[in-house]
């Protein structure tokens, strides 16, 4: 029980670290990383972190393409809904078809979602500053994600203490 | 049977969205439009760097057709391009022999349409372009002029001194009839009024403590300091309107 509560302060400071760090990782939606702490906390102690992770890179990596296609390919906000549908449907069949390599389409599809919450608001108001901001939030995006990893087996560990 | 209901089901759903597409395509294939009027307005963004130098120009222009039909647009260019960029719609746009090309098709039920595009001045046209209100800055810390790229992490008095200019004058003949009723003829500089708004100066109060800005005395007028959400932000009006206001401030 004492391992358990430890492990417990521990993952809330580390989580509370993280949002104080916000504004220097280019990302402001740290509960991002709350959500992919979900995603891993679901694996459980066996799961298959690394693959997941990697499929959540991926997963950025494709709303990043995606996002640099919408700014520098297709018109902008607020009349583009057409082409932010066609990219979004694009987008998820490559990922889908990216999924038959064995990466995860769970962790692929968060780490895309991820990226186009931080981001979207900042493309439909002034996308242009996207143009130098848009691979800063993937960055961003991408830290938010491992810090979801590592707090997710924190909590296993919490978890497998209390189970013993 | 089946075959046939499928048949039957086909030829159904190819009618429907040949109703629905007919007026697109004869729209399309119609090609002759008629232009009532126009309306261009241009808005030129310099990009200057440190020193008030012109880095680079773009020009936003916005378009508004009124007519009827398919109309295709010429819009000539004083300086060679490096890119358009149709912003908010999926016109093609082509540039050639000095002029930018396109295409419209007129919105029906509006009686117009608009186009929006962002042109990219070439980079060795842009040291052709006379902009008609120049723009210097100029830093000093404690007194000492100092480069922008050089103040990081110094500390001191910080100076920035902007030195606006209006361009656009040019010698003219005037022509007026003075009180006794005579046409008279006078050589005057003449220039084209500007009102210059310098914005977006924002000292994080962490950093910088006591923001001034102060103006000239029967010159310049003093700007507007603003200390909100632990930001002090500064702005100018400058008038450069001779006789009433100083060409260069």
């Amino acid at each position: 029980m004492k391992r358990a509560i430890g492990l417990g302060l521990l993952v809330a400071v580390f989580f509370a670290a993280f949002i104080m760090a916000k504004d220097y990782i280019a990302v402001s939606s740290f509960y991002m990383a709350a959500a992919a702490m979900a995603m891993f906390a679901v694996l459980g102690p066996f799961g298959d972190y690394f693959k997941t992770g990697i499929s959540m890179i991926i997963g950025v990596v494709v709303g990043l393409v995606g996002i640099i296609i919408l700014i520098a390919k297709m018109p902008l906000p607020p009349d583009n809904l057409v082409y932010l549908a066609a990219v979004g449907g694009v987008s998820l069949f490559i990922l889908i078809l990216l999924s038959v390599t064995g990466l995860r389409i769970d962790g692929m599809f968060l780490g895309w979602a991820g990226y186009f919450a931080s981001v979207y608001g900042t493309y439909t108001a002034n996308a242009a500053s996207l143009a130098t901001g848009a691979v800063p939030a993937a960055v961003g995006v991408c830290v938010s994600l491992l810090v979801g990893l590592v707090m997710a087996n924190l909590i296993i560990k919490i978890a497998m203490a209390l189970n013993n | 049977m089946l075959k046939k209901t499928r048949l039957q089901k086909s030829i159904v759903l190819l009618l429907a969205l040949l109703l629905l597409l007919a007026p697109a395509f004869s729209a399309v294939g119609a090609g002759t439009g008629s232009v009532e009027k126009m309306q261009d307005n241009e808005l030129v963004l310099s990009s200057l760097d440190d020193s008030g130098n012109i880095s680079g120009i773009q020009v936003l222009s916005h378009v508004r057709i009124f007519g009827s039909g398919d109309v295709s647009v010429q819009d000539p260019t004083q300086f060679k391009l490096d890119s358009v960029r149709n912003l908010y719609g999926s016109e093609k746009i082509a540039q050639q022999d000095g002029k930018i090309n396109y295409s419209l098709n007129i919105d029906q039920s509006k009686g117009f349409s608009d186009i929006y595009y962002l042109s990219a001045l070439n980079k060795e046209d842009v040291a052709k372009v006379k902009i008609p209100v120049s723009v210097k800055v100029t830093y000093y810390l404690d007194g000492q002029q100092i480069e922008p790229s050089k103040l990081a992490g110094k500390s001191g008095h910080l100076k920035i001194r902007c030195d606006i200019e209006n361009l656009t004058g040019a010698k003219k003949v005037l022509e007026y009839t003075n009180k006794a009723g005579e046409t008279v003829k006078k050589e005057s500089i003449v220039y084209t009024p500007y009102v210059v708004a310098m914005s977006g100066w924002t000292f994080d109060n962490k950093r910088f403590a006591n923001v001034q800005a102060p103006g000239v005395a029967q010159e310049s007028p003093q700007g507007v300091v603003l200390d909100v959400q632990g930001k002090t932000q500064v702005s100018w009006t400058v008038p450069v309107i001779p006789p009433s206001y100083p060409a260069k401030q």
